[in-house]
Parts: C-alpha cells; sequence; structure tokens
C-alpha cells in the first residue's frame, strides 16, 4: 500500500509533464562534406521556459562516444558547427539536446536520440555551393552585399563580409553564406537585417562569396555570388587555440517541507583546438559533495591528436556495451594509434570507499561501500572496412579500503568487438560478445580444487587451478559461473545496419545469459535473448519522418529459479511530419508491449501444515500506448503563434484480471492526456504561453483520479534585451478516489517568477523563486499541507 | 492561491504597457574601423566599434585622433566614412522605399555617397541642413558649428532659416550659426575618403566553370 502511495504521489508531480510542449524544428543536413564544419541548425517552438543551454552531439558512426558543441542564439535560429577536422568517416551521427530553465530536456530526435540519432552520408567531392545559378546582380535579389565591393581588393586582416536581406521575402532559418566553396554560415552572425562574416587567414587572390536562401514557402531562391580579391598573402597560418565553452555558478536555497537547506555548485566545460590537438575539459564542483557518498565533484581533461587520446579524471569509457559502457571512472585512460594497431587502456576507481558504521541508537550495522578498482584495455586493429577489438575489463573491489564491508566483488569481463563498415558505411555489420567471471564473495578467500571438489561433491569439474590465478580472479564458491563450459555467463549481439534510399535500417540479435554480469556495465538486462528490428525513413526533402520498430525477447530463458519464462513483444510505429512554415506539423507514435509466459494455472502451494497458499505467476498482458501531436505555427497580432494539441493514450490490458484472486492488486491501467497549449513570440520582446491539460487514470479498476492543469508563463525583455523576466504559474487540481474507495482532493500550485541579466561579454545573472502550496483532503504518510520554497541564483558566461 | 494568482498577473500584465515602446531598428552596419572610435545605444554606455557591429537608429559614434569608421545602410549600400575627432548620430525609419536617414553630426569631418535609389538622406548639423538624393559629397563641421559641405557627384541642398544653395561637384557650401549659406568655389581640399582602399599590383588566378585556368594581372597605384 505504500509503494502505490508513492506512485501515486509520483503520478501527481510528473504525468503532466510527459507531454513535452516544446519541439525542436531542425532539417538535417542532406550530406556533409569530408573536412568541412557542418552547420547545425534548428529553432525550438512552443517554448515554455527560457533555455539555459543548447548542445548537438556528434560522432562518427564508427566511434562509441559523442562529443558536443555548443549551439548558439541568432535571432530566431539556433546554430553549431561540427568542426571539419572531425569529419572524417563515411557517416556522421548527431543529436540535438536543449535544457531549458525549468529543467526539461528537448531532444532531436525526439525519441532516443542518443540511441536512435541522425545519420548523414560524409562525402569527399565538394558540394555545390548551393542550388540553381548564379546570379552576381542584385536585381531581384533579397540580397544585398554591403561589403566587400564588388571586385574590392582589400588587404587580408580587413575582410568583412556583410550582407543585408529583405526579412519578409526570404526564411531566414535557410539563409547560408559560403566563401570559396565552404560554407561558412555558422561563424557568420546573423541578426534582423543583417549577416556578417570576418573571415581570417585569407590568402591572397580571388574568393568568392555565395549566399543563398529559401522563400517563406520553402522554395529556393536564385544564390547570389560577388568577388572580392585580397592583395597580401596571410601571414602563415600558425595554430591558434580556438574554444567554446562556459563557466557557471549556481546557488539554491530550500525550504521543503519546513526544512531549511542550501547548497551551491559551480563549473566550467570547454571544448578547445590548437591545430591537431583537441582539448575538452569540465569541472563540477558542488557544496553536496560528502565523503559519506560517491563522489558529486567532478573532473576531466582530455587531449585528443591524430593518433592518441588522453584522459584524465572521471572518464566514461566505452570499449564494448556489453562489458564497458559508460561507467564513471575516477583514474585515466588513453589511446594510441599505429598504423592499423589501436590500444585503449582506462584504469581507476569506480566507486570510492565509504567506510560503514553503526547506528549509535539502533545498533544497527550499516555496510560500507568497497573502494573499487577498475583496469581496461583494449587492443585492437583498423582498417578498412574492418574494425576490431578485444576487451578486457578487471574490476575488484578492495577489501582493505574499509573495515566495516560486506561482499566484496570480484569481477573479469573478456570479449571481442567486430566492425565491418562497406559502401562508404552504409552497410555495417557489428558483432560483440563477452564472457564474465563474477566472484560474489571474495573475502571468502581463493578455493584450491581439492576445496571445491570437496564442497560439490565432484559435481564441478573445474577446468583450471584456482590457486593459480589468484591475482587475476579470486575463486570459491560464490564464483559464477563454476562451470563455464556451460556459457550460462556469455552475451553476445550481433547488428546489420543498413542505410540506402533514405531508409535506416538496423536488424540485430541479443542474448545475455543469466550469469553474465559485468560491474562495469551493472544495468545491463541478464538472461533475456531475441532480436530487434526497426527502419527509420526520412521522405519527401526529409519532412516526413517514419520509424517501424519489432522486438521480440524472451526474458529469463534460462528459467533458473522458479520463474517461467516470458516472452515480451512490442511493435512501435512513429511518424512525424514538418511540412515547414506556415503548415501545421504532426507527430504520431504508436506502441504495442506484450508480456506473456504461457503459465495457464494458479501454482497450489502447501506451504503451511494448517493451510495452502497459492502463487498466480500467469503473465498475459498487452499494453497500447498511442501519443498524438500536433503543432502549428502563425502569424497574426503582429507575432508568432505556436499552438500545440497533443493527446496521449495508455491503456494495459490484463488477460486474467477476471480470474485473479482476491487481495492481488490489478495490473490494469487506462490513462488518458490532453494538452492544449498556446506560446507566442510578440515583435516586441514579449513571450507568452498558456497550456491546458487533462489526464484521467484508472488504475487496478478500482482507484480513480482526474487531473486538470493550467499554466501560464511569460518573459519579457528590457534594456535591449538585457534584462529577461520571466513568471510561471501552474495550478494543478487532482480528485478520484484511491484504491480503498477513499474520495480524494489535491491541489497544488507551482509559481516559478524569476529575471535573467545579460551582461557584457557573454556573462548572465539569473535569479529564480518557486513557490509551491499543496493541500490534500487526505492524511497519511504524505503531509496535507505544505509550502515549499526555492530561490536560486545562477551565473554563467559563455565564451 | 488567490495571492499567488494576483502576484503572476502583475508580474504578467504589468509588462504590457511596456510593449508598446518601439524597438530599435537595425538600420546600418559598420563594415571599417581604423583606430580608436565608440558607439553609444540610445540608453547605453560608449563602447569600442568593431567591424561588424549593427548600429540602430539613434545610435552615436564618435572617432578619437586617426580614426576613420565606414558605415553602410542596410536597405540600399549608402555609405558614411567618419573622419578622426568627429561625433555623429544616426537615425532611420523604415518604409515601403527603404530607410529614411538622418545623420545628426555636431563636428568632425564625413565623407557620404547616397544611392539615388534610396528613400532619402538629410544630414543634420548646428548651423544647417544638407538633404541629399543621390550624390557623393564631404561635409565638416568645426568646433563653433561651422557647416561646410563640398560636392564631388550630383546635387546637395543646403539649407537653414535664412537661406538655401545647391551644391554641385566643385562647389563648396559654407555656413556659419546664424547667417545664411554661402555659395564658393571649393579650393585646397584633398578628398581622403578613398585613400585607404589603394593597392598594389596583383596577379590572379581563376578557373573558369570547365575547370580552365587564367591569369589575370591587376595594377594600381600605391
Amino acid at each position: 500500500m505504500t509503494a502505490l502511495k508513492g506512485v501515486w504521489t509520483l503520478l501527481l508531480f510528473t504525468s503532466l509533464r510527459l507531454i513535452a510542449q516544446e519541439r525542436i524544428i531542425h532539417h538535417p543536413p542532406i550530406a556533409a562534406q569530408k573536412g568541412q564544419n557542418v552547420t547545425i541548425e534548428c529553432r525550438i517552438e512552443g517554448l515554455t521556459s527560457s533555455v539555459r543551454f543548447a548542445r548537438v552531439y556528434y560522432r562518427e558512426s564508427e566511434e562509441q562516444k559523442y562529443k558536443f558543441v555548443f549551439l548558439r542564439q541568432s535571432a530566431e535560429l539556433w546554430r553549431g558547427a561540427i568542426p571539419g577536422t572531425e569529419v572524417t568517416g563515411d557517416h556522421l551521427q548527431y543529436f540535438i539536446a536543449f535544457r531549458l530553465e525549468n529543467d526539461r530536456l528537448v531532444n532531436f530526435p525526439e525519441q532516443e536520440g542518443e540511441f536512435q540519432p541522425e545519420e548523414i552520408p560524409v562525402r569527399a567531392a565538394a558540394p555545390e555551393a548551393s542550388g540553381g545559378s548564379l546570379a552576381s546582380s542584385t536585381l531581384d535579389s533579397p540580397f544585398l552585399i554591403l561589403a566587400p565591393a564588388p571586385d574590392q581588393i582589400l588587404p587580408s586582416g580587413e575582410v568583412l563580409i556583410a550582407i543585408s536581406f529583405a526579412r519578409e521575402n526570404i526564411d531566414p532559418a535557410s539563409i547560408a553564406l559560403f566563401l570559396n566553396e565552404r560554407e561558412v554560415t555558422s561563424f557568420a552572425v546573423l541578426s534582423e537585417h543583417v549577416l556578417t562574416f570576418a573571415p581570417k587567414n585569407l590568402s591572397r587572390g580571388a574568393q568568392r562569396i555565395v549566399v543563398s536562401a529559401k522563400d517563406q514557402d520553402g522554395r529556393q531562391l536564385a544564390p547570389l555570388q560577388q568577388m572580392f580579391f585580397i592583395r597580401d598573402a596571410a601571414m602563415p597560418v600558425k595554430p591558434q587555440l580556438q574554444w567554446t565553452g562556459r563557466v557557471y555558478a549556481d546557488g539554491r536555497y530550500e525550504n521543503i517541507g519546513g526544512r531549511n537547506e542550501s547548497f551551491a555548485l559551480t563549473g566550467a566545460e570547454f571544448n578547445g583546438r590548437y591545430g591537431e590537438l583537441a582539448v575538452r575539459g569540465r569541472v563540477f564542483l558542488t557544496s553536496l559533495e560528502d565523503g559519506a557518498f560517491q563522489p558529486r565533484h567532478r573532473f576531466t581533461l582530455a587531449v585528443e591528436g591524430a593518433a592518441f587520446t588522453i584522459e584524465a579524471g572521471d572518464i566514461y569509457p566505452r570499449y564494448n556495451d556489453l562489458i564497458i559502457w559508460g561507467k564513471r571512472v575516477r583514474g585515466m585512460a588513453g589511446g594510441v594509434k599505429v598504423g592499423p594497431f589501436t590500444l585503449d587502456a582506462v584504469f581507476g576507481q569506480s566507486y570510492r570507499p565509504v567506510e560503514g558504521a553503526i547506528d549509535a541508537t539502533s545498533g544497527l550495522h550499516r555496510s560500507g561501500t568497497y573502494g573499487q578498482n577498475l583496469i581496461g584495455i583494449r587492443p585492437g586493429l583498423s582498417f578498412r572496412p574492418v574494425r576490431f577489438g578485444i576487451s578486457l575489463v578487471k574490476i575488484r573491489d578492495d577489501q582493505n579500503s574499509i573495515s566495516r564491508g560486506t561482499n566484496p566483488k570480484d569481477n573479469v569481463v573478456i570479449g571481442p568487438d567486430f566492425l565491418l563498415s562497406i559502401d562508404r558505411g552504409r552497410l555495417e555489420l557489428r558483432a560483440q560478445a563477452a564472457f564474465s567471471l563474477l566472484t560474489r564473495d571474495a573475502g571468502l578467500g581463493v578455493f584450491s580444487s581439492e576445496d571445491v571438489d570437496g564442497m560439490f561433491a565432484g559435481a564441478v569439474d573445474l577446468p583450471i587451478d584456482p590457486k593459480k590465478y589468484e591475482k587475476i580472479i579470486i575463486i570459491n564458491d560464490t564464483t559464477v559461473p563454476l562451470q563455464p563450459q556451460e556459457l550460462t555467463s556469455c552475451a553476445f549481439d550481433m547488428n546489420l545496419k543498413l542505410h540506402y534510399y533514405r531508409n535506416l535500417v538496423r536488424l540485430g540479435y541479443k542474448r545475455v545469459g543469466s550469469d553474465y554480469f559485468s560491474l562495469a556495465n551493472s544495468w545491463l538486462r541478464k538472461d533475456i535473448r531475441g532480436f530487434y528490428l526497426s527502419d527509420r525513413m526520412r521522405l519527401f526533402q526529409n519532412k516526413l519522418y517514419l520509424t517501424l520498430g519489432l522486438e521480440r525477447y524472451v526474458d529469463n530463458f534460462s528459467q533458473g529459479g522458479t520463474k517461467p519464462a516470458v516472452d515480451l513483444n512490442s511493435v512501435n510505429v512513429a511518424l512525424a511530419y514538418y511540412p515547414g512554415k506556415g503548415l501545421p506539423n504532426v507527430s504520431m507514435s504508436f506502441r504495442r508491449y506484450d508480456r506473456s509466459n504461457g503459465v495457464t494455472d494458479v501454482q497450489i502451494d502447501s506451504l503451511y501444515a494448517s493451510g495452502v497458499d497459492t502463487t498466480d505467476r500467469r503473465e498475459d498482458s498487452r499494453q497500447r500506448d498511442l501519443n498524438i501531436q500536433l503543432g502549428y505555427q502563425i502569424q497574426f497580432w503582429d507575432a508568432a503563434h505556436y499552438f500545440s494539441l497533443g493527446y496521449i493514450a495508455a491503456i494495459k490490458d490484463d488477460r486474467y484480471d477476471a480470474s485473479r484472486l482476491s487481495g492481488y492488486f490489478s495490473q490494469e491501467m487506462t490513462s488518458n492526456v490532453n494538452v492544449l497549449s498556446w506560446s507566442s513570440t510578440y515583435h516586441f520582446p514579449l513571450r507568452t504561453a498558456l497550456s491546458f491539460s487533462t489526464n484521467n487514470n484508472l488504475m487496478g479498476g478500482l482507484a480513480n483520479f482526474s487531473y486538470y492543469s493550467l499554466s501560464a508563463f511569460g518573459e519579457y525583455k528590457f534594456l535591449h534585451n538585457r534584462l529577461a523576466s520571466f513568471a510561471e504559474i501552474r495550478l494543478t487540481t487532482t480528485n478520484g478516489t484511491t484504491l480503498t474507495n477513499e474520495p480524494i482532493e489535491v491541489q497544488r500550485n507551482h509559481l516559478r517568477a524569476g529575471a535573467s541579466l545579460d551582461l557584457r561579454a557573454q556573462q548572465t545573472v539569473t535569479l529564480e523563486t518557486r513557490l509551491v502550496t499543496y493541500s490534500s483532503s487526505r492524511s497519511g504518510a504524505v503531509p496535507s499541507a505544505y509550502t515549499d520554497k526555492i530561490v536560486r541564483l545562477r551565473y554563467e558566461k559563455l565564451f | 492561491m488567490k495571492k499567488n494568482m494576483a502576484i503572476f498577473l502583475l508580474l504578467l500584465f504589468g509588462l504590457w504597457p511596456a510593449t508598446f515602446g518601439q524597438s530599435a531598428q537595425e538600420i546600418a552596419v559598420v563594415i571599417k574601423v581604423k583606430g580608436i572610435a565608440q558607439v553609444k545605444s540610445a540608453d547605453g554606455e560608449w563602447q569600442p566599434l568593431v567591424n561588424g557591429r549593427r548600429l540602430n537608429s539613434g545610435d552615436m559614434i564618435k572617432t578619437e585622433e586617426g580614426a576613420l569608421v565606414a558605415i553602410t545602410f542596410t536597405d540600399d549600400k549608402s555609405m558614411l566614412k567618419i573622419r578622426s575627432k568627429s561625433q555623429i548620430q544616426l537615425a532611420g525609419e523604415r518604409d515601403d522605399v527603404g530607410i529614411k536617414k538622418r545623420l545628426l553630426m555636431t563636428i568632425g569631418q564625413v565623407w557620404a555617397k547616397i544611392n539615388p535609389k534610396g528613400a532619402g538622406f538629410r544630414m543634420v548639423t548646428p548651423s544647417g541642413v544638407a538633404a541629399v538624393r543621390g550624390t557623393e559629397f564631404y561635409t565638416i563641421v568645426d568646433s563653433d558649428g561651422k557647416m561646410s559641405v563640398i560636392g564631388m557627384t550630383g546635387a546637395v541642398a543646403v539649407y537653414n532659416k535664412a537661406d538655401s544653395v545647391l551644391v554641385t561637384p566643385g562647389k563648396t557650401a559654407t555656413i556659419e550659426r546664424g547667417h545664411a549659406p554661402r555659395l564658393t568655389d571649393t579650393a585646397d581640399f584633398e578628398p581622403w575618403a578613398e585613400d585607404d582602399d589603394t593597392a598594389d599590383s596583383l596577379e590572379i588566378e581563376f578557373k573558369d566553370a570547365k575547370g580552365g585556368k587564367k591569369r589575370l594581372r591587376l595594377k594600381y597605384q600605391e
């Protein structure tokens, strides 16, 4: 019951935030050019809060880890450039992420951006600067090249390209500027009527500017070109340190449930480049750092050259997603590449020691956390079209790191990974496998072969003498598997990617054994096997996205213990249509999950002399999720308005619901969410957003409750847009009945208000206050009424 | 609840009156800065002027000794070059034709090349006004407010309350405060606006549409 209460409360606070009103509108480039910057542009619609930061995460399709660059705002557009030095493979994958001040994260692609990123081909040949014929006069062109003058001769250090445009005739988001066939739009500054760009280090001779755009209806306009000349040779290009990043400090005072708390955090992150060297770093410090818990501070410094990488601090190695995939390790990591040979290594601490304690009042023993050391190595071969490597990761709890701990673990995992990438990366075959050994309690020490024989009376035939391998892994009776030849601790994953005719097809098979365990990837689901198939189609000039997905897995396929195997089947269909300005965009998705374990009878156990107990293991359920969103941008009242209508329905049916025994909590559930929002951006610096939503839920056929939420947001900028004041109010009313048929009514009001001052040199100071009042007709574990107050002060500087 | 609502409404709708204020209009862009020059927006502080800076209606510019600033208007490419020790204020209003431009000049020297297809240009000084529609001319204002307009091409109407004259190439109009304009032949004036564009020789290699190479040698004065 208590757990249900928690779920209920969680639903109350989160369910209405499930529908993101914000949407990133982005049309991926058709292709990238090798060695050239890739400009990523987007705009975000339906904003109900300010943007804290925006990033584009990118990687080559063969890479495991993402890097990122910041997107910067220029008029209503957000732009960033993936450095050309990083565009070397056959395909480039990326996704866009906006972090809003209300802590909401908005992604593009909307679903699983990190796992299903956009992918564009990288071409070796120079692309057409722009479509259509080039005009060199200004006749009928929406552009006017203000500077340089036609055929003007200039010293290399004094070039400024300035182009004005007739805003009413073009879509500013489509403006593209090319200098000598290289797109430089992302380096340009775009304002209301003018685009400027100051190129550096131009070589002596002729230079060509081309500027292109589309009209408001999406039709390509004739590009405009102009020549100018550089009279002196640019100085030899010396490596220059180029860097972007931000520093920030955040202080927060909270009065939650009558308790006062305050904490502060500060940090900095940067990406830099000096010639061939790429440098990135991150520092995050918080007053919540406490030796009694795992580290909350973060430090990272990484230097990357053409043939090597060195990282220090908190690092997140990714070698093979069955073995080590994003686990935080505080230590060092590096990689070298010599010809076709590669070697990656990491060592450090994945958990720091936290001493256990005995509670002075209760006398209970609280077990501590052992310091956990991780060493990983991956020698490999990389020559097109093949990449191959073997990862070996060893993790061992340091038994001497604390005095009050239980079950120190020892883990070794080894496995190969393989990639075949042909036809310029359009066809990729990946395979990876892993084998693990885990000792659940290394504190028992290592056993000899005789110990094992004695303990298992010959039932276990160890192929090795454990004493000889003590330094690699401590083997005793808690080691799984003791008989590796049964392959219960093996895992493998094989998938095929086909990227043809605007279809991105992925087909894979995965199997993870019941005893497979990697402490460097402990969240990997075990005892499961099955296949997955998906196809993402981009149609009609990337305006229509259609995604189809099918998954069929068997959970608990080893049928270890008393659990039966469960068939998990899911079907996913998603469609998104972004026809362009002036037309509504639509996205809808449907997902169906089926779970069935084939058990048809209730199990009756004679557990007690006085009677019987029953166990109902029958499972045969279907869940259907439907999500439809409509968005429409329209101009009236001298403002751009964005209307959004959302509908989410979730229905879960249990085939055996009617025959469940009393006392069984029904799994059936129905939920319907409707959201209507209206956000507006005026020609003067005002943004507003109104949103109304309802949510009706029926859980287990008993609890029936509904939410109604009304929210309003306003932001107005003063002092030439340097001071932004904002306020948001969200009123939520809930009523219904609980599982015990008890009526309930809850009122929650959330007020958020503050201001953000844009200081000079890209510095911002934000003050935000939040007030939450809660009142409930119900008494119990959750207080029936409370008021929470939060004050937050934040400073940020971009550079 | 009612209190919260009242606070919000106050915050949200209390802002409305301020929204009726006219936002600044971007009318020109700085395309060259040599030496030290500063800009001040209508309600801001003096800041260093840099290439690419957008200029809004109401922005003021001042130049230090040895400085030169070139700006161009975004609608018709009309250009101004502001010489050292000058102070001006720009104003402009967009209409269907383009930007109606006004330049308030308190001291210094300005060269102006105004596009005849533009929406019009007026230069206002303490002693008089120069009204222009398509011409090239220099204006000098000294510390006493004395204004001189030197015609290079086209014609400039120069006037104050007392009288008006038409300045043509080779002529100079002079107005002292409180006096009628006086028209004389231009003497002892060295045009300076083109000085910064001098260059030496240059050889350029082109590729034509078919990929063929062509060379062009340009000669010009130092």
